[in-house]
């Protein structure tokens, strides 16, 4: 596949100079402050289930389960690490774009260096991704994924998942991520939505360690809080 | 005010008001969204820790003694972009806190608005 996109795909310093900034700090738009400025979530669809995903996740529902895994510090995977309430961090270097998530101190590894998807890849939390360069849009291609990985509580999605991303600077200091989710069998069509991401130069990641003071874990499908006191070390 | 509040902090639970998976750290089930208390009381202990933090209160009781409450906010990450640092409550610091009760009656909940010996007021949600 090496080779295989033309333009420039950011293979050398040189090039990526010549591409559209998108390295930095972001926070999705509808909680940000600052020079970058807030924006109204988009108004995106709600998916759309197959019959029989549906029914899943009538199921789930009928058991009133009031929390998910996310509670004992399981990170959500694809696509859900994409809209957490913490900021991101875009790194563009030569054959690889690295997105670190705050949220769960997640990292995604995007190979930028004309590679193909193994034929045969570990299912994993954040998936297999892929990517190249469109003109000015980042193209984000991730299969792979881990049952764990969540598309939606309480609907199982297949091995056949598959997220495409689009990145793009849609205002100076604006990152727009257009995703597209398709899985046959589990959503009667593909997901979009689009994300807006406001960047911060003045924030650093910070640490995010979940298991340091959980107090939420979740147990027979009821969300509680554990108020025993635990004097600081 | 409070309606505004929930809002918000309904907002944050589902992590999008949009159609994006709708993914954060917990439920907040187990508080009462609709009541609203407030107690006076000595900090004890502040946990400036992810994923939450917890302030920690001894609060006089109407026999003499004091017995503790615990209240759960957002995390340091997301507070310390937000006028918060560690050390905005030191044990011994007489403070105000208004929260939503958790419903199983337990003392506490999760703290809305501290506000501080000075008189500032910092919110947990803003």
């Amino acid at each position: 596949m090496a080779g295989a996109y033309p333009g420039n795909q950011g293979a050398s310093w040189a090039d990526i100079a010549k591409l559209p900034q998108i390295n930095g700090i972001y926070e999705t738009a509808r909680m940000s402050r600052g020079t970058a400025g807030n924006r109204p979530p988009a108004r995106d669809l709600p998916p759309e289930f197959t019959p029989q995903a549906q029914g899943e996740l009538a199921a789930y529902k009928a058991k009133g389960n009031q929390d998910t895994d996310a509670a004992n510090c399981l990170p959500p995977g694809m696509p859900g690490v994409m809209t957490q309430p913490y900021p991101i961090q875009v790194l563009v270097t030569p054959g690889e774009v690295t997105i670190i998530q705050e949220a769960y101190m997640q990292v995604r590894h995007v190979h930028t260096d004309g590679r193909d998807h193994p034929a045969d890849p570990d299912l994993t939390f954040n998936g297999d991704s892929i990517g190249h360069w469109e003109g000015d849009t980042l193209v984000v291609d991730t299969v792979g994924l881990a049952p764990q990985a969540v598309l939606q509580t309480g609907v199982t999605h297949s091995k056949n998942e598959h997220i495409v991303e689009r990145f793009r600077l849609s205002e100076p200091n604006m990152l727009e991520i257009k995703t597209r989710i398709e899985d046959p069998g589990v959503l009667a069509k593909p997901w979009e939505t689009t994300g807006l991401f406001a960047r911060h130069p003045e924030y650093s990641l910070a640490e995010y360690i979940c298991e340091q003071n959980n107090r939420n874990s979740f147990e027979n499908g009821k969300a509680g809080l554990n108020l025993e006191f635990k004097k600081a070390p | 005010m409070k309606a505004r509040l929930i809002t918000a902090f309904a907002a944050l639970a589902l992590a999008s008001a949009g159609a994006a998976p709708a993914l954060a750290h917990h439920s907040f089930a187990m508080f009462d969204f609709q009541a609203s208390k407030t107690v006076t009381g000595t900090v004890e202990q502040f946990d400036w820790t992810n994923p939450h933090t917890f302030i920690w209160l001894q609060v006089p009781t109407a026999s003499g003694g004091t017995e503790r409450f615990g209240f759960e906010g957002m995390s340091p990450n997301y507070l310390g972009r937000r006028g918060w640092s560690k050390s905005t409550l030191k044990p011994g610091d007489k403070v105000t806190v208004s929260y939503h009760p958790l419903k199983d009656g337990s003392k506490g909940g999760t703290y809305q608005k501290v506000t501080l010996p000075d008189g500032k007021e910092l919110m947990n949600i803003g």
